[in-house]
């Protein structure tokens, strides 16, 4: 009741300015990385490299980002929830249809996959960048402390 | 309201004097009240507008998270780049009004008995603890028109230091005294 309370005195207008603070927090990170998935045109903007199977080349922990789709030694597959990262081997074109397959390198599969299940292609990296994810994703507890945090911040803050 | 503002029981307004955005959010409210009580009702177009680009905002942002959780990227993205335009627009509209119409308005109050309208902003500069008080008036016309003002406006300019106390207590009668002469002289100014 004491909130109820407290609500009433504070205002409906000044409520929704509170909630819009907060929410503006989760929507332009949101929106920013949505702009960033159209502007690469993949599904996934940035990714978190979490195994270390790519190494040498790409270690745990680092950012991936995706360029425009073209031949590239590094695919980038979009196959289920997550998307992962292959090395393209060998590419193979059908005379017919010119249905393009290509074999990447890891995958457990016999099958070649096809042209358009590739999200990306990696065009950049930053490494370590993606540490921050790996631990979210290794302790949750980190996860919501951090999303507490910031929603206790933007509450207090005036203006 | 601050976090760090304190009013005992007392009614006695205690506040940090090194921290400028305290001392002129205490000046604020004080003001807001004594026009509050000399019979201006408060104005909220400045913050509805916000409030309404902002929902907007978040209500496409909204649509688009759930249409593009349940289905794919390329079926999506069409909606994706409405919302996310719509999105820009509306926070760069927010952003725009808060910084050309708004500005340092922090009170819009219109007097119906009186048939005007007072509009009141304030500004600090960095290091300096001096209170600069802008007031302006127009009179209610037929319809709300956006609350943009013609009259020249009055400005106030004094030191904090007026009205606190070394121990950051707040003369708040003293400072409604001074307002009250400022915002005579806006209205008799205008009616020259």
């Amino acid at each position: 009741m004491d909130f109820v309370t407290q609500a009433k005195k504070m205002g409906v207008r000044s409520l929704l300015l509170q909630g819009l603070t907060f929410l503006s927090v989760l929507t332009s990170a949101f929106m920013i990385w949505k702009g960033m998935s159209l502007f690469t045109n993949s599904e996934s903007p940035v990714v978190v490299v979490l195994s270390g199977s790519m190494e040498p080349a790409y270690y745990r922990g680092d950012i991936l980002f995706p360029g425009q789709r073209t031949f590239g030694d590094r695919g980038w597959r979009g196959g289920g929830d997550i998307p992962i990262v292959h090395r393209v081997m060998k590419v193979h074109t059908e005379r017919e249809n010119g249905k393009q397959f290509l074999l990447t390198k890891g995958d457990n599969n016999p099958l070649w996959i096809q042209r358009d299940e590739i999200v990306g292609r990696v065009k950049g990296f930053v490494p370590y960048a993606g540490m921050g994810t790996i631990w979210m994703n290794d302790y949750p507890q980190l996860k919501m402390g951090l999303l507490g945090t910031l929603c206790l911040l933007s509450l207090f803050s005036n203006e | 309201m601050t976090a760090t503002q304190q009013t005992n029981s007392s009614g006695r307004v205690v506040v940090n004097t090194s921290n400028l955005s305290e001392l002129k959010t205490t000046c604020d409210n004080s003001l807001k009240e004594f026009l509050k009580s000399k019979g201006y009702d408060e104005m909220h177009t400045h913050t509805d507008v916000k409030l309404i680009l902002g929902y907007v905002g978040v209500i496409f942002c909204a649509i688009d998270f759930a249409y593009s959780w349940k289905y794919p990227f390329s079926q999506t993205k069409w909606f994706s780049y409405i919302s996310v335009s719509i999105y820009a627009i509306t926070s760069g509209l927010a952003l725009l009004y808060s910084y050309l119409v708004q500005r340092d308005t922090f009170f819009v109050g219109y007097n119906k008995a009186k048939g005007h309208i007072v509009s009141a902003g304030s500004s600090t500069k960095r290091n300096e603890p001096v209170y600069r008080l802008t007031l302006t008036t127009r009179p209610i016309r037929g319809r709300q028109d956006p609350p943009v003002f013609n009259s020249k406006p009055l400005e106030v300019r004094r030191p904090f230091a007026t009205w606190f106390y070394e121990d950051g207590e707040f003369a708040g009668d003293k400072f409604q005294q001074e307002a009250a002469v400022a915002v005579e002289n806006l209205l008799n100014k205008k009616a020259e």
